[in-house]
């Protein structure tokens, strides 16, 4: 009886197999020579938690992976092209849930290249989890500092934070990794969670910039305005979702406004994508 | 009366004995042994067929349904644990589900037999067969709602809100072959997430393996819409394409009977790590029905077969009959397509499968929804005229999709790139599935009603009546 229908069905199944395999060559192959890159810089809308994506000239590096919930794999699948299920850098800025709680997931279904991240250790079940999937999936680590530099075409990553001060520090929220990013001319400021304190130590070690990631949510604790007329965003990004602790604060966003800054932030905005295009940077909105 | 039916009517009465005692109508039952009692004395004494006096004892078929589930019930009530604080070693007896940062899975203290539901956060991460130092509140389930009722079936008797301490100590400490069997089948998801974005490897997971999780709120939503939440309910069909392709693969290298063989261990594994729903079970018990009776040159009878499926399943879980939406929906459609669809192929005048067999899935999806729409409406008080064209437009796909689904998860073991691009096949599949499910979901056309069980045995009273009728016609 197997036979029969086996051979009934092999005819056509594989006549229509043949045609499919070949579609996806051909998309296949397609995607290897004919793609032009952009440039694209996302805030992801993770909730209440960080999380964005460089996707510079067809690599990608997600910075943090927000809170278990879900939500980074959501707007992962929205973001990138439903082929590529690898990400070249992931960088965890500190160990905190709200950080690094969505990476757990996406190491499960992406392959990573590299994670990078401060060395300092926290003692929570999450975080030890998060450290045997990445070597149940042989993804390895590196431990990147101040001074660190990661170039990639027009793509060069400046780590400003952590120094040998910052990473000692007992709140885990100052010895946040920090970096410049700049493409091509436009420059972008990653902060993780640092608060006025560890700001006012790097103030000297940045000019300004075009887009800052507003640090922790937006807290009032962070966001120094002394900080902030330094490095004069253009454009600034908060990443939050509902939460208690009232981040955003009425105080940040002023002193945002003061600043002359653009102000788009997750909760309101969704998943928020900056492209940048020679000097230009196009923000586009999930939600308007 | 010929054995087999003696059989039948004694079974029908079982049931109808454990559904009248499930739905707290015990008073019913000796109204109902009352009347067949004497309807089969009048009858015995009119038609003067004296032989059949012995049947006035029938009903005592119906009092032993009704006993065994109450025996059964207060079995269950010796294991209830009174609310309070609970901190006792555990392990934990179900294969975790993960939705949304959320893990539910049953646990059984190592020194009780009662079965605890948990419901905690993402992590740490639960196996089936961890033991756990487990510390937290638990509230007695009652039975006062459908939940709860369907609780007791799988015989949870408290359930447990995040509890304040989870630290898993030892692993593997409940079965092993069930234990094996999960891992399979959660590796076996695993792989469909990393070859695909999450709603097609949801959808994809779904179809193969069963399951709800990993659709979000939105799809399912989307699903209910659109009548097509049963496609990632477990059926026969599953069973039939899965058969389909281990035979195909394992005929190259095997001879037929090893093949076999080796198949019925895939399908018994299967059924086990898929968690042995209902409606897998039936056909399983039904298709072995249809082996056994070709086996020993026997004829096969439907009503038979169907009745001893639901016999054996409720003498092993008497709860199931009224408390398991699975199993009512698992039987009713089988019934509705098996008596109901012939007519409707007449009325309609259907002589072939039409393009892409639409002809053949409208009287079979139409059949299956008259049969079941009662139940639908009690449980889920949403049924939309539109899924009957939204299950003809997807029907046809679901074969090729599943086995696809199949055949990824084994070259997935041979080769990661060939599986990747077999994948983006499927995702095509899949893409426009997920189409048909939002567009109808957006074009549902909800009946909104307030049923009881009163019009529910109206209602199932006045099909059998027609389709009884309509078969009579049909034969004269």
């Amino acid at each position: 009886m197997f036979k029969k229908i086996t051979e009934q069905l092999n005819k056509r199944s594989i006549l229509i197999f043949i045609i499919f395999l070949s579609i996806a060559g051909f998309v296949f192959v397609y995607n290897i020579f004919t793609k032009e890159y952009s440039n694209e810089l996302y805030f992801i809308d993770v909730g209440q938690g960080d999380s964005e994506l460089l996707n510079i000239d067809g690599i990608q590096i997600l910075v943090d992976g927000g809170p278990p919930n879900g939500k980074l794999i959501h707007e992962l699948s929205n973001i990138l092209p439903f082929h590529d299920r690898y990400i070249d850098l992931v960088v965890i800025t500190h160990p905190q849930l709200d950080h690094f709680g969505g990476l757990i997931e996406l190491s499960k279904r992406y392959k990573i290249g590299l994670v990078l991240y401060t060395g300092v250790k926290s003692s929570s079940q999450a975080a030890q989890d998060l450290e045997s999937y990445l070597k149940d999936e042989n993804i390895q680590g590196l431990k990147i500092a101040k001074g660190d530099i990661i170039k990639y075409k027009d793509l060069t990553i400046r780590v400003i934070l952590p120094d040998k001060e910052t990473i000692k520090y007992e709140d885990l929220n100052d010895s946040s990794i920090v970096f410049l990013a700049e493409i091509g001319s436009v420059k972008a400021l990653l902060t993780g969670d640092i608060g006025e304190e560890v700001e006012r130590k790097i103030i000297d070690e940045i000019d300004t910039v075009d887009i800052l990631k507003v640090a922790h949510h937006g807290s009032k604790y962070s966001s120094n305005i002394d900080f902030l007329r330094s490095i004069s965003p253009d454009v600034s990004f908060i990443q939050v979702g509902k939460n208690s602790y009232g981040h955003p604060s009425e105080d940040t966003l002023n002193r945002l406004g003061s600043v002359g800054s653009q102000i788009f932030r997750t909760d309101i905005h969704g998943t928020i994508k900056a492209e940048i295009e020679n000097d230009t940077i196009k923000v586009f909105t999930k939600k308007k | 009366m010929s054995p087999h039916r003696i059989f039948f009517y004694s079974a029908i009465l079982f049931l109808t004995g454990v559904f009248l005692k499930s739905i707290e109508l015990s008073s019913f039952i000796l109204i109902i042994s009352g009347v067949i009692s004497f309807g089969i004395l009048i009858y015995s004494f009119l038609r003067k067929r004296y032989k059949l006096l012995p049947f006035i004892l029938l009903p005592v078929f119906i009092i032993t349904g009704a006993v065994y589930y109450q025996w059964d019930h207060s079995n269950l009530l010796t294991k209830f644990l009174t609310s309070g604080s609970f901190n006792e070693d555990s392990i934990v007896v179900s294969n975790p589900k993960k939705e949304e940062g959320i893990q539910e899975f049953y646990i059984k203290p190592k020194n009780k037999d009662s079965k605890i539901i948990v419901q905690t956060r993402a992590y740490p991460l639960v196996e089936y067969g961890d033991e756990v130092k487990i510390e937290g509140d638990i509230q007695t389930v009652e039975g006062s709602s459908g939940y709860e009722n369907f609780l007791h079936k799988n015989g949870v008797v408290a359930r447990m809100y995040f509890p304040e301490k989870l630290e898993v100590i030892d692993k593997n400490k409940a079965s092993n072959v069930k234990f094996f069997l999960y891992k399979i089948r959660n590796k076996s998801e695993l792989i469909f997430q990393k070859l695909l974005p999450p709603l097609k490897s949801a959808l994809i997971n779904g179809l193969t393996l069963g399951g709800y999780s990993g659709f979000g709120d939105e799809f399912r939503d989307d699903m209910k819409k659109s009548g097509t939440t049963h496609l990632v309910a477990l059926s026969g069909y599953n069973i039939s394409i899965l058969v389909w392709v281990c035979m195909a693969f394992f005929l190259y290298f095997f001879k037929r009977r090893t093949s076999i063989i080796i198949t019925l261990f895939i399908i018994a594994g299967f059924v086990v790590m898929t968690g042995a729903e209902s409606s897998v079970i039936r056909a399983a018990i039904m298709g072995s029905l249809v082996v056994a009776a070709s086996y020993f040159g026997r004829l096969y009878d439907l009503k038979n077969s169907v009745v001893f499926a639901a016999l054996i399943m409720v003498i092993f879980n008497p709860k199931v009959l009224v408390f398991d939406v699975g199993f009512q929906l698992s039987f009713l459609a089988l019934l509705g397509i098996v008596y109901l669809k012939p007519h409707l192929d007449s009325l309609l005048g259907f002589k072939d499968q039409g393009f892409m067999a639409w002809k053949e899935n409208l009287t079979v999806t139409t059949a299956a929804q008259i049969a079941v729409f009662p139940i639908l409406m009690v449980n889920f008080e949403y049924f939309s005229l539109s899924s009957l064209i939204a299950n003809v437009a997807i029907l046809e796909l679901i074969p090729i999709t599943m086995a696809l689904g199949f055949l990824i998860l084994l070259l997935y073991i041979v080769s990661y790139p060939i599986s990747l691009m077999l994948s983006w096949v499927v995702g095509i599949f899949l893409s426009i599935e997920i189409a048909i499910i939002k567009l109808f979901s957006s074009l549902s056309i909800p009946i909104v009603f307030n049923m009881n069980w009163v019009v529910v045995s109206i209602y199932y009273i006045v099909l059998i009546l027609l389709i009884y009728f309509m078969d009579r016609r049909a034969y004269v």
